[in-house]
């Protein structure tokens, strides 16, 4: 059907909106309650745009086009309408601009500059009516929503979580958690999610800016610094730079000019989980096949802590499924502290260990009591992509301007199954490299290493694989056809977990990650989000893997040394006193008597 | 209606299976079942929100966000007997305002508050429909216009020893 835009003739299909309509053409429309992530909600009122024969100005992001419709998009009552919708949603929104977190990156300061504000006829909120909400991930400043309700959709479609709901009517209506009970007692994952969406400043992550400095600048301190797989692939968007840039080289120096004593990565400790959870895997396969234990099958991934959370509070009963790996950061941390520590003859009660990580559910993970197999905390700060972005300007460094540099040994060297882990699917990638390759002497049977079915951006993802001609000592999974299930997103994880629970699941082995897309969609990246930002990140994930030398985590020579100095061999004791840990039954809202 | 003190999870769930005789679990039943828990407890918690969650196979924070939304359903404890001033606009400019005043200072409590011996809560409603008899006022179910502040005052007095 034809409808028309400002007089020019449009092409539309039945179902569509007029925003996507005049998207299409090219034609801006101004949004802010409205995100390509989530379901239509149309209470901004931004998009308002005129419709001859309408009596009311229309929502254009939930109007639908019909058959020669004729729209205004810049009518005087369009512009006035909106400039009048910005004016009210400044007017209840507190605090100033410069000392936001979101300074620069504002969804209602743009559209000020762009409509033009330079009054408020209506009078400013002046003081906090509601309190800051601090949790060891994120923080939520009430006083700054403007009630677009894109972090309750957020949780609600995207997580099927539901921490947070509008609450109250009219005026007095305010984002909540369930009776006011706070995140920290309700089942929040603290995936930072809704943080990703935001408009404005009122939801961040709970900042270690600080307190890196302070280490950093402490001359008995030695940091050392991990960097997650997904940072890299997303690091430049705060410098301007395209989404799905590769910047690994040039945030090593960055990193190096912050002043950190040595740069290693997650990555190191990616693989090392590879070698972990895949003998664990065939441990359970055999448990399973051989012993006929029940409940060790299907085996879920344990990487992401967001995923871990919302295993621990909606499907509690489940938990002997979780691999015990700790994620690799949390890897990384008692290895820093013990293994490194002797090596170079540092005392780890003088070390800091800081992780750059493209999440804020990490900060919570380092923040468990029993994360420290060490004897010292493992992980001391988490800094977010964002937060690493901030103290680099701080610092005066601008990463276009960086030099290339190679991580630090022996934690900087890595193969390209572990920086897939920062896509969905690379887990379970680097995974079946690995653990075919044990258990048959051959490498997977896919072109180029590439396992496919398990990459892409389909929330829920299955494949098969079937295992011939194993090693004598594997004879047991003859002919055995291993299957696969990789989730991204916690609804998707619902998906799964609720077959798993039902019993219907054919699956031995499933990978879950608590954002959509994986890591590289995690809730500490830049902001904004949208799948074809994180479409470009995953590209840059994947380029970097097939950059790589070694491409599989068994053949990683560090991992090989580590193992021989230190750890003796996959799932040794030692390997479990630092690098396993076990999991807590909690409820969904802890206050409930 | 009573208001309880502590309310067990033991008496949700009868009370709710009482209720749940009698009416069944569509989506479009939540506020009426809402509103019969409301009839027998006063108020909605958080056990009540969970469990009615269950039964209707509605997020229990759902359920919380729907009653905040109601005046009539409300979900922080508040006393025997309900006073609620009506604000709006015919109301108001009979002076319902005074009558707020009135009230405050014979049951000791500012608006939007209860007495320390859970008798009285005192609350602000948008329009009850009796403008043409304004101001008025709703003590639980019942309805009190044409107030003054002497009036109201007296009829509150009523209350105290029932």
């Amino acid at each position: 059907m034809d409808i028309h835009i400002n007089g020019k003739k449009c092409k539309a299909v039945q179902g569509e909106t007029i925003l996507e309509v005049a998207g299409k053409n090219g034609i801006r429309i101004p949004t802010l309650c409205y995100h390509s992530d989530l379901c239509l909600a149309g209470n901004c009122r931004i998009c308002v745009v005129d419709v001859d024969g309408a009596r009311t100005l229309q929502t254009a992001c939930t109007a639908m086009a019909s058959n020669g419709m004729k729209i205004w998009t810049n009518t005087p009552r369009v512009i006035k309408a909106r400039k009048m919708n910005i004016q009210l949603l400044l007017g209840s929104h507190f605090g100033e601009c410069y000392t936001c977190p979101r300074n620069n990156n504002c969804e209602l300061l743009k559209l000020a500059e762009e409509y033009g504000i330079e009054e408020l006829p209506f009078p400013k909120k002046g003081k906090r009516t509601r309190e800051l909400e601090i949790t060891p991930s994120l923080t939520r400043d009430p006083d700054k929503c403007i009630m677009c309700g894109r972090c309750v959709r957020t949780c609600e479609e995207l997580q099927g979580v539901h921490a947070v709901k509008p609450v109250g009517r009219s005026n007095d209506v305010h984002i909540d958690t369930f009776f006011g009970q706070g995140l920290m007692h309700t089942s929040c994952t603290m995936c930072g999610q809704c943080i990703n969406r935001c408009p404005t400043g009122a939801l961040y992550e709970t900042s270690c800016v600080q307190p890196v400095w302070d280490a950093l600048a402490d001359p008995d301190k030695y940091v050392v610094v991990q960097t997650a797989p997904a940072v890299r692939a997303a690091l430049g968007e705060e410098f301007g730079m395209e989404p799905g840039t590769r910047v690994t080289g040039q945030m090593v120096a960055g990193l190096r000019k912050l002043g950190f004593n040595k740069v290693f990565d997650t990555q190191f400790t990616a693989d090392l989980t590879i070698m972990e959870e895949g003998t664990e895997f065939i441990t359970r396969l055999k448990r399973t096949l051989v012993d006929k234990e029940k409940g060790l099958l299907p085996m879920t991934t344990s990487c992401s802590p967001g995923w871990i959370k919302y295993i621990e509070h909606f499907y509690p009963d489940l938990l002997t499924h979780v691999s015990t790996c700790k994620s690799p950061q949390q890897m990384f941390g008692p290895l820093a502290k013990t293994y490194f520590a002797e090596k170079e003859g540092i005392n780890p009660s003088k070390m800091i260990t800081v992780s750059i990580m493209p999440c804020v559910a990490k900060k919570y993970e380092a923040e468990r009591p029993e994360m420290n197999a060490s004897g010292y905390k493992d992980v001391d700060y988490v800094l977010t992509t964002r937060e690493l972005a901030k103290m680099m300007k701080m610092a005066g460094l601008d990463l276009k301007d960086m030099p290339i540099e190679e991580y630090d040994n022996p934690f900087g060297i890595s193969t390209g199954a572990a920086v897939i882990f920062g896509a969905t699917g690379g887990v379970m990638e680097a995974a079946l490299r690995t653990v075919y390759e044990i258990v048959t002497g051959r490498e997977v049977p896919f072109k180029n290493l590439e396992i496919t079915p398990v990459r892409g951006m389909e929330d829920v993802k299955e494949a098969g694989i079937t295992i011939e001609g194993v090693k004598e000592e594997y004879k047991f999974l003859e002919g055995a056809k291993v299957k696969v299930a990789v989730a991204h997103s916690l609804s998707a994880a619902k998906k799964v977990m609720d077959k798993v629970r039902s019993g219907e699941a054919e699956y031995h082995f499933i990978e879950i990650m608590a954002c959509p897309g994986g890591c590289l969609g995690g809730g500490g990246q830049p902001v904004p989000t949208s799948p074809e930002i994180r479409k470009a990140r995953a590209r840059a994930i994947y380029q970097e893997d097939e950059a790589m030398t070694i491409r599989k985590s068994h053949e990683n020579p560090a991992i090989k040394k580590l193992y021989e100095d230190f750890l003796e061999k996959p799932n040794s004791h030692k390997a479990h006193e630092l690098l396993h840990t076990h999991y807590l039954k909690r409820k969904r809202f802890d206050k409930v008597k | 209606m009573t208001v309880s003190s502590k309310i067990s999870k033991k008496e949700v769930i009868n009370e709710l299976d009482n209720i749940l005789s009698k009416t069944n679990l569509d989506r479009g039943n939540l506020l009426c079942v809402l509103e019969e828990l409301v009839r027998k407890f006063g108020y909605l918690n958080d056990i009540m929100a969970v469990e009615v969650g269950k039964r209707f196979g509605v997020d229990p924070n759902e359920v919380y966000s729907v009653s905040s939304f109601y005046a009539f359903l409300p979900v922080k404890k508040s006393g025997k007997y309900k006073i609620r001033v009506c604000r709006t606009i015919s109301c108001k400019l009979k002076n319902a305002d005074n009558i707020v005043k009135a009230i405050e200072d014979e049951i000791g409590v500012k608006f939007g508050n209860t007495t320390k011996d859970m008798k009285f809560t005192l609350e602000r409603a948008n329009c009850l429909g009796m403008c043409d008899k304004a101001p008025a006022m709703l003590i639980n179910d019942k309805v009190y216009t044409e107030l003054t502040p002497e009036k109201a005052k007296e009829i509150i007095r009523s209350y105290k020893n029932k």
